[in-house]
């Protein structure tokens, strides 16, 4: 019960970072995300490798929060960024595209029915953030979004090895760390993180 | 471990090692660091792959390594490509630098850019190595996704407008993909009883019993999200622009090495689902 309220959470953070325009805001509900899912791992805790899976989720997020905390405060956009959808279009399609996936997957054993719905629920909205939003930053949040959905996923399998969680944990980081690079150096180039100004390779 | 085993192990140790020392090495050495080496990395693949492709009845397998005459082959292109890519590295920095200054008296620009470009290439050309070598297909995807991050470096590496927006474009579409393959995966490893790493490991995949139709749908997500790092159409956007963008080396090793290992990994998620 406490498991699926949780999912059920991470899915309705997802939304609001779906629906938020304010970068400050939408990182910190991605940041929310990632604490739910430590605690739910430090919840079901059982085994050492149970506890160093958990540790390792925590220094995710810390480093996560600490990396997008330090690109907001040194990437300044000096010109509004507009999103790419309207605020109904963007929900409409994150819970069309949820519907979708959920309608397609069969029942695949992780946890409860209800827990799947919600990880791809959240797979799904992370899909359309990155894909309807033009700020560069707002598309690193909808990867890190969908790859929230799949260490739930990976939570919800037996006997996961803290190996997997940990090889996560430091490929995430790393992608962050790589695209907030990027989104510095297009801050630096264009006056904002606007993937609308990176369209001189289109036919 | 085998002595084989070791010996894979070292091929991507070792170019990994040097791509850390790369980092600290003086400018007017590096050149010379690099091209040693790149060479001694390609002589480490090579006997890999010799010994893998002419030991093929025999394979070599546990849970963190397969030595095959298929990923022996794989590693021999990701060897040569990246040893070729290697040697004309200066010449192709010397184009975007322009020629180093002649006088004793005018020091050498202080820039990071033939640093920063030796060691992520290096980085990059020991995870490429042993995508090939990996025995799970968890440790697979980690591997490809980190490929992701160091190619996106190397694509964007001139910092001109376009190499930024071929290499975000490439990062964006390229680990939007890898999460769906990653869903993919765990429902392949759902439908694996024992769970842990070993039920992601190559030869576990034949005992997935959750069913046709969910065996299905996890191996197409698996296929979609690689298919994305393929270059396969219809999300194939990002592949004109990066390759055309990305330093001519490091373009020949995303086209001849990086793909086609990619390819091998999907190949080995086939014939290990085949029997389930």
């Amino acid at each position: 019960m406490t498991t699926t309220l949780l999912a059920w959470i991470l899915a309705g953070l997802g939304l609001a970072v779906l629906a938020v325009r304010h970068r400050v805001a939408a990182v910190c509900l991605v940041t929310g995300q990632a604490m739910v899912l430590m605690a739910l791992a430090f919840h079901d805790a059982r085994e050492t490798g149970d506890l160093i899976a958990a540790s390792a989720l925590t220094a995710r997020t810390l480093l996560l929060a600490g990396l997008f905390g330090l690109l907001i405060r040194n990437t300044r956009d000096t010109r509004l960024v507009h999103p790419g959808l309207g605020l109904v279009r963007r929900i409409g399609a994150g819970i069309a595209l949820a519907l979708v996936l959920i309608w397609l997957v069969p029942t695949i054993g992780l946890g409860t029915r209800a827990i799947e719905q919600a990880i791809l629920a959240v797979v799904a909205l992370g899909l359309v953030i990155a894909a309807t939003s033009r700020a560069t930053l707002q598309q690193i949040l909808g990867i890190v979004v969908v790859e929230n959905a799949l260490v739930l996923a990976a939570l919800e399998l037996p006997g996961t090895s803290w190996l997997i969680e940990l090889g996560l944990a430091f490929d995430l980081v790393l992608l962050a760390a790589v695209a907030g690079a990027f989104h510095r150096r297009i801050v630096a180039q264009f006056g904002a993180g606007d993937t609308a100004a990176l369209r001189s390779l289109r036919d | 471990m085998t002595d084989h085993q070791i010996l894979a192990v070292t091929s991507v140790a070792l170019p990994a090692l040097f791509a850390c020392l790369l980092m600290i090495t003086p400018r007017r050495w590096m050149t010379a660091v690099s091209l040693a080496s790149g060479t001694a990395t390609g002589a480490i693949a090579a006997a890999v792959a010799a010994g893998s492709i002419i030991g093929y009845r025999d394979p070599e397998a546990n849970g963190w390594i397969v030595l095959d005459a298929a990923g022996g082959l794989l590693v021999a292109v990701v060897g040569a490509v990246g040893l070729i890519g290697v040697w004309v590295s200066p010449a192709y920095l010397r184009s975007v630098d322009g020629p180093a200054p002649r006088s004793a008296d005018s020091p050498a620009p202080r820039h990071r850019g033939p640093r920063v470009y030796y060691s992520v290439f290096f980085a990059f050309w020991a995870i490429l190595l042993a995508v090939p070598l990996i025995g799970n297909l968890g440790g697979a995807w980690i591997l490809i996704e980190a490929t992701t991050a160091a190619s996106a470096l190397l694509v964007g590496f001139t910092g001109k407008p376009r190499a930024l927006e071929a290499g975000w474009k490439y990062l964006v579409l390229t680990s939007l993909g890898l999460g769906v393959a990653l869903l993919g995966i765990a429902l392949i490893a759902a439908g694996i009883p024992g769970g842990g790493l070993g039920a992601l490991s190559w030869r576990a995949l034949a005992t997935y019993d959750a069913g046709q139709q969910a065996g299905t749908v996890a191996y197409l997500l698996l296929i979609a999200g690689l298919a994305a790092k393929i270059g396969w159409a219809p999300v194939h956007n990002w592949l004109p622009d990066a390759h055309s963008e990305a330093p001519a080396p490091v373009s020949a090793i995303l086209s001849a090495a990086l793909l086609p290992t990619v390819l091998l990994i999907a190949w080995r998620c086939q014939q290990g689902l085949a029997p389930a």
